[in-house]
């Protein structure tokens, strides 16, 4: 049936040379993606699969001294988007854009970015977003948790802590000065995954472990923390005033058991903060122009160096006349007469405490101030200390009226630490030290390290610290009804200073109401320094911080059940 | 056709084989078998390899998943090969059309009745019968291959003729591969249109007629390409691989990271990293890249090797296959397979633009796997019947010559006939033992003396099939005997030399 004999097969040859030539250029091809770009794409495609993943490393546990956790982590759960496994760009972008509340063109636009094979699209999910997401069940959206750093108090202690951006690096505070420690040393696990971004069971992948980091235990009690916190409030409040700050110290071991400043913020929401300046700590950054609370610290120097005694009668007046001609009086110009140093103190007057300046000269004078810590950082361990303005004889900007002047803390700016580091000196008998806010580092193997009072230098001789302790407490007792403690003895010395204008002079009308102390006198316990800023009820610092020295050491009497020693006092 | 079983002794097509008086089915070629054979063994090994993830990840942990199912289909197509070269192949000229006829109203019904064909992966490629899901378009390119041949073979020379040849070949053509790209299924019907258009240029098309169909496909085929939006951008992913790393752009971007990483060596057999989950496909549509990442160039090589070694004893057989029917049928199958390994290899590696066909025999199997076997076992099968290559050459010696010069020849006095046949060399296999088999009577007819100088003890005492004539009834022929066409009645036969094993 077959039409003819045969047909031409020489014609298989031309399909059979086709096939070879088509051979050879697939053959080429394969060769020049495996020897000539081999390496190229080897490279490549390691990039694609091994995919290093940082572990995060638990941040520590920021801790009070109780035990109560000041800021801890939480998981939170991270969105991000497989671009090429997304089946459907646009319903995933409406989808989510109703869930984590972005605009659904931008993240269209984010998740169909050619050149991207990854988008994190929202960090931080709440858990109700998590879960919508996770129902939505769309192929290439994943959810992945990250720890998030979570502060339970909210706006406490704020500048003491810091806070942790998004980046989950420390800023300020605590978690800024001790990021490296408490962050921990991040893993890594370099996993060989798989299409779907698993780790392959059987591939080479390395696994670094993380290393958490240390939890730390401040030495903040969170109950004289909130005491301070509260009291600070309601003086600045009932004062009318800009600002303060409050410190309660350990005298004996220089240990910070309350630091705050107002006003603070809320390290859960650092992000909503307008103004970088609220992240810095006024205790620590904050110079001002300590007044008269300086003069129980020169009236140390003074006995120290036996320029006064504690019987010396300075024969008074109503101003001293600086060498230059300018008169320097009391405040409210009031004529004290003849006074001992104790009436000295106890009348914060000038005229007296130039009197000791005189008798002390520049040398033992500065070379005194010096000891006390002022001009210097406290060594706290924070960053951001300032060192204050301390001109010393010598210095361009010293003079001789300095000389007087300072021994009624003027012409000299201190940071609030300093000042009630140095106070804390003449409590503990005359032994400067460092102040510290970490109490304890327990690293993550178990190992515990305390922190151990450091003394910088002995100041002044326990005899001079119990005599200028005895000056301070009749200072208080003769105002007790101001910012005294009822059946208790406190030592205390309140300064009211005027504020530095940016015009060389004074801002008028403008004060900084301070007062430094430490009880119980017999057995100093708690330093305290409270400072009103700008008080607008009162200028004074007896009236616009007293009460809330008075309130302050009522409460941490009572908290750490301190007796009173005259319990018929007590109300 | 209806000559072929018709003076056997029995009527059963598996007799034919073992019991039939011809006595010339010899040996298959074993070259071919053991290319198959180690085609099959080195898919199996790569199936297992580049779908052992997959089965884990997708079919609940069983990594055997895909290896177990890829064996069973293997044994059936190796049983199929097996009965399919045991059948002689003049038995699926009978079948062709019908089978044809039928596998197309099945395209059809695809079509029309979309419920019996469920959409995967964008396309209608499979029917579900019972437990069995077939893809019709496999059996839709062996019974191309069959009718076509069948069609061509009968056709003669006059498959140069505009009215006789093109247009019908073009009209089945247009049928059939317009159904598969209503699937769509642009891979298939590329596939198709070559093997269709290599059959009709070995049956002896006009280049010219050839060159127009082509062009008006190609242009048909770029048409409809340009115009489908995924099939626009399966293109544009070609010509810029590196520009969209989603869907297609991903798959092409991941087969060449995963070519690019094997070197030359590979990074070892079992140990490709791109299977996991970064190639899809892996153990089908993109099992070549699987395999140059494990085995390197040297692996790539290898398969390109056996392709090549493939179509080389394939035309081989085709070369030498007793008839035009049976060489066009080798054509076709031959085509076939190193067509779709061609699209397939090209398209991974992003030569030729790429669409989702598996490579025969390594491939993850199917119906795809075990329709290529019975291919093979029908290529086996003709290659048991060969002929001498010289015999071919004589035969193409006499088609080089022009038609009309034929005619002329047809018209010129009778060549004296040639000698008596001897009985042929005793080199020849157990069954054909010389004087086994009366030397035919041959009837008076004007004959062409051999343009070889063969000497009258070389003759093959088996006339090959254009020798045989309608009129007498020789009972040793088991094989079809040509009825002489418009061109071939009364003209030359060749006596062809013995065979050379």
């Amino acid at each position: 049936m077959d039409a003819v004999n045969d047909i031409p097969r020489s014609r298989i040859i031309i399909l059979l040379v086709a096939f070879i030539l088509f051979s050879m250029a697939v053959g080429y091809r394969v060769f020049s993606f495996q020897i000539v770009h081999g390496l190229d794409l080897t490279e490549q495609a390691q990039q694609f699969r091994f995919r290093e993943d940082v572990v995060p490393a638990e941040r520590g546990d920021i801790l009070d001294r109780r035990g109560r956790k000041l800021a801890t982590n939480v998981p939170a759960d991270r969105i991000s988007v497989i671009v090429h496994q997304l089946d459907d760009p646009d319903d995933t972008a409406r989808e989510l854009a109703q869930i984590i509340n972005r605009d659904e063109d931008e993240i269209l636009e984010a998740i169909s970015h050619p050149d991207r094979e990854w988008v994190v699209l929202q960090r931080r999910l709440s858990p109700e977003a998590s879960q919508q997401v996770e129902s939505l069940d769309m192929e290439g959206i994943v959810l992945d948790p990250e720890p998030r750093r979570t502060y339970p108090m909210g706006n406490f202690a704020s500048q003491v802590l810091g806070f942790v951006n998004f980046d989950y690096e420390g800023s300020y505070g605590v978690e800024g000065a001790y990021h490296s420690l408490i962050a921990g040393e991040p893993g890594h696990l370099i996993g060989e995954r798989d299409g779907a971004g698993n780790v392959i069971a059987l591939g080479h992948s390395t696994w670094d472990p993380a290393q958490d980091g240390a939890d730390l235990v401040l030495s903040i009690d969170s109950s004289v923390q909130r005491i301070v916190e509260e009291v600070l409030r309601e003086t600045i409040e009932d004062m009318d005033a800009s600002g303060g700050t409050i410190i309660v110290q350990n005298p004996q071991t220089g240990a910070i058991l309350g630091m705050a400043s107002h006003p603070g913020y809320d390290p859960n929401e650092f992000n909503q903060v307008q103004d970088a300046q609220l992240f810095g700590n006024p205790a620590i950054s904050n110079v001002y122009e300590p007044g008269s609370t300086m003069k129980a610290l020169v009236m140390a120097i003074g006995l120290e160096t036996g320029a006064v005694a504690a019987d010396t009668v300075h024969p008074g007046g109503p101003y001293r006349e600086l060498p230059g001609g300018e008169r320097v009086y009391n405040a409210t110009l009031m004529d004290f007469g003849p006074e001992s140093m104790t009436e000295v103190l106890v009348h914060s007057s000038n005229v007296g405490a130039m009197y000791v300046a005189e008798q002390l000269g520049e040398d033992d004078l500065y070379r005194g101030l010096t000891a006390f810590g002022f001009g210097d950082q406290t060594g706290i361990d924070l960053s951001g200390e300032e060192s204050g303005l301390f001109p010393l004889p010598g210095d361009p900007n010293w003079y001789l009226t300095n000389l007087y002047t300072n021994s009624f803390g003027q012409g000299m700016a201190v940071t609030p630490l300093q000042l009630i580091n140095a106070i804390s000196a003449v409590g503990n008998g005359g032994q400067l030290l460092t102040p510290y806010l970490v109490e304890e580092i327990r690293h993550p193997d178990g190992q515990v390290e305390q922190t151990e009072p450091e003394v910088i230098r002995d100041v002044i001789s326990p005899e001079t610290a119990q005599a200028v302790n005895q000056m301070m407490t009749t200072t208080v007792d003769s105002a007790q009804r101001v910012y005294g403690v009822p059946g208790y003895q406190i030592a205390a010395k309140t300064g009211t200073a005027q504020i530095p204008g940016v015009d060389g002079g004074y801002e008028p009308g403008a004060t900084i109401g301070s007062i430094v102390g430490f009880g119980p006198s017999d057995d100093p316990q708690f330093s305290v320094l409270v400072k009103i800023d700008r008080p607008q009820e009162s200028q004074w610092g007896e009236r616009a911080a007293g009460p809330a020295f008075q309130e302050i050491f009522e409460e941490l009497f009572l908290l750490y059940g301190i007796p009173p020693s005259d319990p018929d006092q007590v109300r | 056709m209806s000559s072929m079983s018709a003076n056997r002794g029995s009527t059963s097509i598996f007799k034919t084989v073992s019991s039939t008086a011809r006595g010339a089915l010899r040996q298959p070629d074993y070259w071919l078998l053991t290319i198959i054979l180690i085609m099959v063994m080195f898919g199996t090994i790569m199936v297992f390899s580049s779908s052992f993830a997959i089965g884990v990840r997708e079919e609940g942990g069983d990594g055997y998943y895909f290896l177990t199912r890829h064996v069973v289909y293997l044994m059936i197509g190796l049983a199929g090969m097996l009965i399919a070269m045991s059948i002689d192949y003049h038995f699926w000229r009978k079948v062709a059309l019908p089978g044809l006829l039928i596998v197309m109203l099945v395209l059809l019904g695809m079509v029309v009745f979309p419920s019996i064909a469920p959409e995967v992966w964008g396309a209608s490629r499979w029917v579900q019968i019972g437990p069995v899901s077939l893809q019709p378009s496999e059996f839709a390119k062996l019974g191309l291959i069959l009718y076509l041949a069948s069609w061509l073979a009968s056709k003669g020379m006059r498959v140069r003729e505009f009215n006789y040849g093109l247009i019908p070949f073009a009209v089945l053509m247009g049928l059939l591969v317009g159904l598969i790209m209503l699937q769509p299924d642009l891979g298939t019907s590329m596939l198709l249109a070559a093997i269709g258009l290599s059959m009709f240029l070995v049956a002896g098309a006009n280049l010219f007629h050839l060159g127009l169909v082509t062009s008006i496909g190609g242009a048909v085929f770029l048409a409809l390409a340009l115009t489908t939006a995924y099939r626009r951008d399966r293109i544009l992913v070609f010509l810029n691989p590196d520009g969209d790393l989603r869907n297609l752009g991903w798959q092409l971007a991941q087969a060449k990271l995963a070519i690019g990483s094997g070197g030359l060596f590979g990074v070892g057999l079992g140990a490709s990293y791109q299977k996991f989950a970064w190639l899809p496909a892996a153990h089908h549509d993109a099992i070549f890249a699987v395999i140059a990442e494990e085995l390197g160039l040297i692996g790539a090589g290898f398969v390109l090797m056996l392709f090549i070694m493939f179509a080389w004893r394939g035309y081989r057989v085709a070369m030498r296959a007793p008839d035009s029917y049976g060489a066009l049928v080798a054509v076709g199958i031959v085509t076939w397979m190193i067509v779709q390994a061609a699209i397939n290899i090209g398209g991974i590696t992003t030569t030729i633009p790429f669409t989702g066909i598996p490579i025969p025999f390594i491939s993850y199997g199917g119906t795809s796997l075990i329709v290529s076997l019975v291919a093979i076992g029908i290529l086996l099968n003709i290659s048991r019947q060969t002929v001498d290559p010289v015999e071919v050459k004589v035969r193409s010696n006499l088609r080089g010559v022009s038609t009309r010069a034929r005619q002329r020849q047809a018209a010129q006095p009778a060549p004296p006939p040639p000698a008596p046949r001897q009985p042929r060399a005793p080199r020849t296999p157990a069954p054909s033992k010389p004087g086994a088999r009366p030397v035919p009577e041959w009837p008076e007819r004007p004959r062409v003396p051999s343009p070889v100088a063969i000497g009258p003890d070389d003759r093959d005492p088996v006339p090959t099939p254009r020798e045989r004539q309608p009129a007498p009834k020789r009972e040793i022929q088991g094989r079809p005997t040509t009825t002489g066409g418009t061109f071939g009645r009364g003209r030359a036969s060749v006596s062809p030399r013995g065979r050379r094993r």
